[in-house]
């Protein structure tokens, strides 16, 4: 006998409701779409002659220009390619990031446990957050030089102040309940915070580093345009410098996709992390 | 049902003289309440009369002001041995499974782990929800996790219960069947049991004792009445109706005193002027 799906819970076993929800719920999709409308307009542009080709390559020239193997650019101990760019950009963001999480995080649990401290640390922390990164170029310049340490401390001094005050309202939001409770049940303090306290504040840690992840990545690559000898940033001005467009475009472009991917990335594992969460 | 060792006794509470403010409000003035070992005793009354605050004097996580919980005769210097809490809401951590939730107090005593959760699951199995050990508090309903929070208490044995409205977010139906949990628990246990409600019949039908609290001008006891209704209790019968409407008559009264307070007091100001 044949089954009968009446009503809306029928229509996504049907072809066209497939396609629809292909259509409607694939964001991956939708991302596709709005990428070949921009490729697409970029490139009637240049055949236009809207667009110079000289200043803006058109993506028939600059996408096989990004897939035509290892990019490099530059002269002698200058040289340096689009992997290796990336890698050390990468690798920044990632070792400031890390660093600036323990130690939003020990200042989180200080001001947590010592309300003598909250009263030290916050004002500090308060004043340094709303610092935008790029300020700090000059001062470490100065101070750190032009290689990776700096870098490194730009993406830390970046993430630092949002992060640690992100920490501590996550650690001031937790339900009462939950503390009472676990109080109740005879937690020691070590087990309060391994249990409890940290477990409670994953969801606003990973919202935090997901906003700190974006301004770290602009303030590393703006560190690297500014001043720093590698990296993502320094490949582009080198490529500006001698005329080569299309490398430019290419890493605008990754920077655009990489952080993207990361974003997408961090989201993933907040999903995964917290499964739990009501 | 599995017969896991319960505590030996209540314990015994005693509120002399207290006084707790928060800031210029007094939010709760008590003497000479006794909560005996063993009895199950209803704080009643509108939000606002400082029943949770009472609640809190018990638990010993908060201290009064003025006079002193005592708990089986020692002056409460920190949170009260030996006593469960239960909450509305937030009973269970939602990162742990049902089993670990209930393993958790377990842990806390040295217990390995193994050996907790094996505990646990018997515990679960108390309040039937033996195969739903591995799942997360946000995979169950509303009465699943306050069952769990049930199991869990009688895990850690209490000898005191402090439970502040800890049905009022359920249906109907699963209100009253965690009432019978809890009286099941209660009648196992001997834990002496005080409990928040706003729900007359769900204080006539747990309590043997119900502390009517006032909030003007301060919070303070109105009226203990004890009730001496034979359990398992009768809603229809014609002496839980005449407590029923007892208790009916003073929360109203209350409200009308709290809905005209504004009033008198500005009508005061003026009188002063």
């Amino acid at each position: 006998m044949k089954s009968h799906t009446p009503g809306k819970s029928g229509h996504q076993f049907t072809l066209t409701g497939r396609i629809s929800q292909l259509i409607f719920k694939s964001n991956f999709l939708w991302f596709c779409l709005a990428w070949l409308l921009i490729i697409l307009s970029w490139e009637l542009g240049s055949w236009l002659e809207w667009l110079n080709p000289q200043i803006l390559p058109p993506p028939s020239e600059t996408i096989p220009y990004a897939f035509s193997g290892n990019i490099t650019i530059g002269f002698g101990q200058q040289r340096t390619g689009l992997f290796e760019s990336t890698a050390i950009t990468l690798g920044r963001v990632g070792t400031g990031m890390l660093i600036g999480l323990l130690v939003s995080s020990c200042l989180a649990i200080m001001v947590t446990e010592l309300p003598i401290l909250r009263r030290l640390i916050l004002p500090i922390v308060q004043s340094l957050a709303p610092i935008a990164p790029v300020a700090w170029i000059p001062f470490t310049i100065v101070v750190i030089g032009i290689g990776g340490p700096a870098a490194v401390f730009i993406v830390f001094m970046a993430v630092l102040g949002t992060m640690t005050l992100s920490l501590i309202a996550a650690l001031d939001g937790i339900p009462d309940e939950y503390l009472k409770i676990a109080h109740n049940l005879g937690t020691s303090r070590i087990r309060m915070w391994w249990y409890v306290r940290l477990p409670a504040i994953i969801p606003g840690t990973m919202t935090a580093i997901r906003m700190s992840f974006f301004g770290a990545w602009m303030a590393v690559l703006a560190g690297e345009m500014a001043g720093l000898n590698s990296g993502l940033g320094y490949m582009i001005i080198m490529a500006q410098q001698m005329y080569n467009m299309k490398l430019v475009m290419v890493g605008i472009l990754a920077i655009g996709f990489i952080g993207f991917a990361i974003d997408r990335l961090l989201l993933l594992i907040n999903a995964r992390l917290l499964q739990w969460v009501q | 049902m599995n017969t896991i060792p319960s505590s030996s006794s209540g314990a015994r509470l005693e509120f002399s003289n207290i006084r707790k403010s928060f800031g210029d409000t007094v939010s709760i003035e008590a003497d000479g309440l006794i909560i005996e070992p063993g009895s199950l005793t209803i704080l009643l009354g509108r939000s606002g009369c400082g029943k949770t605050t009472l609640l809190n004097l018990a638990a010993g996580l908060d201290f009064p002001d003025q006079g002193s919980v005592s708990y089986d005769n020692q002056v409460l210097q920190g949170p009260a041995p030996s006593t469960a809490l239960i909450f509305q809401t937030h009973n269970l951590f939602p990162w742990m499974t049902a089993e670990e939730n209930v393993a958790f107090p377990l842990r806390n005593q040295g217990m390995a782990r193994v050996e907790a959760l094996e505990h646990a699951r018997q515990y679960l199995k108390q309040v039937e929800l033996e195969s739903f050990a591995g799942h997360k508090p946000s995979q169950l309903s509303g009465g699943m996790r306050q069952r769990i929070t049930l199991a869990r208490t009688i895990a850690t044995k209490p000898r005191l219960l402090l439970l502040d409205e800890p049905f009022s977010a359920l249906d109907m139906q699963t209100r009253r069947m965690m009432q019978r949990y809890l009286l099941r628990v209660w009648s196992d246990s001997a834990a002496t049991i005080l409990m928040i409600t706003h729900d007359l019949h769900e204080a006539l039908m747990l309590a043997d004792r119900i502390v009517l609290m006032a909030s003007s001008p301060n919070g303070h006891i109105a009226e203990i009445l004890d009730i001496e209704l034979d359990r398992p209790r009768n809603p229809e019968s014609q002496a839980f109706r005449a407590i029923q409407q007892q208790l009916d008559r003073f929360l109203e009264h209350e409200t009308l005193l709290a809905e005209h307070a504004p009033i008198l007091e500005s009508t005061d100001q003026t009188n002063n002027l």
